[in-house]
């Protein structure tokens, strides 16, 4: 069994039938009383791999942080300013080092078969923010008003354009392309990573493979 | 065509040819990612302090 | 095999203490740290973006073949199929044509909407509005003969405009030369780009994707589409490595060759997505992990004690 059937401690005061109390029972119950931030950890957690999930969101972090100060200055600021130039280089260097411990991180998990016990959703998640994330990288280089941003959209255009896609999501159209990069695809990413969080410290972080329940 | 400025100016090293055409500066971001996911395998991960205790809903 | 044991709930295991605050800050210390020192070693990419003047500039035959091609409707928008006209059917996935059906849905009549709309916005030029007036006063089979003999003489010719023999082009030279004139004068952005701020680059890039200047360009960086230029960037600057999985396919047949190469590529990966996505629950695959044992060197001091 996991922590599925999670229960929040009711407080004496509660009115009964209260939508507000519902909600935070409800909010309270996603994860086991202290589990939302640990300061014990199972002990068959003993490798490296473990720190890449944790390297992927403080990359996140860099990533968001050097985008908001990109966006601070405009789309163009960067080709004009030295300093614009290398917080581009900053935003460029976080995703590297993004995708590098995003795609350690998932052959981990596959190489654990992180989703036995009920954590299949956990994987799912995972799965679609990495494909979210490959989406805004995608409209980030297409915001970047040079010569690869113009190749790039005169490229993947047939790409969207033959599976009938080009029309609703139009690479030639640079400020769609610009607001799918720095609203509406990094609100995705913030959303599934919150859920994927919420998942996994609901569920726990999955026992070794073939380890049977310790004895009590 | 001929063009007035040398169109090689902006390609990058690359290594092969045909289906083996990569850049160096990708094999160094795939070697990198490889490298980290064998290194977290076998690099002995540290002993933390305190003994395991049991299970936590004892 | 192994007997199927009930993945027990991780919470009744053993502990030992963890700070995961203190993990969370050291990983954004670390990644910041070398994110700053990777921008200042490395920088990053930054080629400036084709201009039409630099287009014309570069190299001008290519801007006039490029115009008459679109008024002889036979560049690639002009015939491109959805979203931008009806004049093909498009890629299909086998029995799918999903071009088609996207629909008409950012419609381009490539010889107004890139040649002849921007032509007609040059003032004070009487040859010009002369061989406008007579393009507009021609039925569309004269215009497509007129603007066909051109192409095909411009082709014989090797694309040199003061090459070609004497013809029935009617305005057409005059049209392309005046083009050429636009693009070089830098005003032909301006006069391509959507909405009042002119962001929107469809028009201009589809114009630009019509010659044969920005593709030379691209694949003199290993850009190209078979050049697994999905993944690369300009310069030594590493790309989007992560598409490798898409690119590939483009590198070998029959894809590489195919007429539907890109519709049956995102299909196929559209498909292997979904498998990836749904693995815990597929048989088979779902049991890679047990059968190969990785998994006993992330686990090897828990099973090292379990042995004993």
């Amino acid at each position: 069994m996991t922590a599925t059937t999670v229960k929040a401690p009711a407080s004496p005061q509660e009115t009964a039938g209260s939508w507000t109390v519902i909600l935070r029972r409800r909010i309270v119950g996603l994860v086991p009383p202290g589990q939302a931030l640990p300061d014990r950890q199972p002990a068959y957690m003993q490798s490296w791999i473990y720190v890449f999930g944790m390297a992927t969101l403080a990359s996140l972090g860099v990533v968001i942080l050097s985008g908001i100060a990109l966006a601070m200055g405009g789309t163009v600021w960067w080709h004009t300013s030295a300093l614009g130039h290398y917080v581009n280089s900053v935003h460029l260097w976080s995703v590297e080092i993004f995708f590098v411990v995003l795609v350690v991180h998932l052959w981990g998990k596959f190489w654990m078969a992180a989703w036995r016990g009920k954590r299949g959703l956990t994987w799912m998640t995972g799965m679609f923010a990495f494909l979210a994330a490959v989406g805004t990288a995608f409209t980030g280089y297409l915001t970047t008003t040079n010569f690869e941003s113009q190749w790039i959209a005169a490229e993947a255009k047939d790409g969207l354009n033959s599976i009938g896609i080009g029309g609703l999501f139009n690479p030639l159209n640079s400020p769609r392309m610009l607001l799918w990069h720095v609203i509406l695809l990094p609100l995705v990413i913030g959303v599934i990573v919150l859920w994927h969080i919420v998942l996994v410290r609901r569920h726990g972080i999955v026992p070794p493979i073939g380890a049977k329940e310790p004895k009590k | 065509m001929e063009y007035a400025v040398s169109m090689a100016e902006g390609a990058g090293r690359y290594l092969g040819d045909g289906i083996l055409h990569i850049s160096i500066a990708n094999v160094i971001i795939i070697l990198v990612g490889v490298g980290l996911f064998v290194a977290a395998l076998l690099v002995p991960f540290p002993k933390g302090h305190g003994d395991a205790k049991g299970g936590g809903k004892k | 095999m192994r007997a199927k044991v009930a993945t027990p709930d991780s919470h009744d295991f053993p502990t030992r203490p963890y700070d995961l605050v203190k993990e969370g800050a050291i990983a954004f210390g670390v990644i910041l740290v070398l994110a700053l020192a990777l921008a200042a070693i490395f920088s990053s990419p930054d080629e400036k973006a084709i201009s039409f003047k630099a287009w014309a500039a570069a190299t001008p035959n290519d801007v006039i073949v490029t115009a008459v091609s679109e008024l002889a409707e036979t560049s690639g928008s002009a015939g491109y199929g959805a979203p931008y006209n009806t004049n093909s059917q498009g890629q299909t996935l086998g029995p799918l044509a999903l071009q088609r059906w996207g629909g008409v849905t950012v419609p381009i009549d490539s010889a107004n909407d890139l040649v002849i709309g921007p032509l007609g916005s040059v003032k004070g030029d009487t040859a010009l509005s002369g061989a406008l007036a007579q393009w507009k006063a021609a039925t569309a089979d004269q215009q497509s003969a007129w603007a066909t003999a051109y192409a095909d003489a411009l082709d014989a010719a090797g694309g040199d405009p003061a090459a070609v023999a004497d013809g029935e082009y009617g305005p057409v030279p005059e049209l392309g030369t005046a083009f050429l004139t636009l693009a070089q004068s830098g005003g032909l952005e301006q006069l391509l780009a959507g909405g009042f701020y002119g962001g929107d680059q469809t028009k201009a890039l589809l114009l630009l994707s019509d010659g044969t200047y920005l593709e030379d360009q691209a694949v003199a960086r290993s850009l190209g589409g078979d050049q697994w230029g999905m993944i690369n960037s300009t310069g030594n600057n590493p790309g989007q490595p992560w598409l490798a999985p898409v690119s590939f396919w483009y590198q070998i047949e029959p894809f590489k060759s195919s007429e539907n190469a890109d519709a049956i590529i995102f299909g196929m990966m559209g498909l292997l997505v979904l498998v990836v996505i749904l693995l815990p629950f597929i048989p088979g695959l779902r049991a890679i992990p047990e059968k190969i044992p990785v998994y006993r060197l992330v686990w090897r001091n828990y099973y090292r004690t379990q042995d004993k």
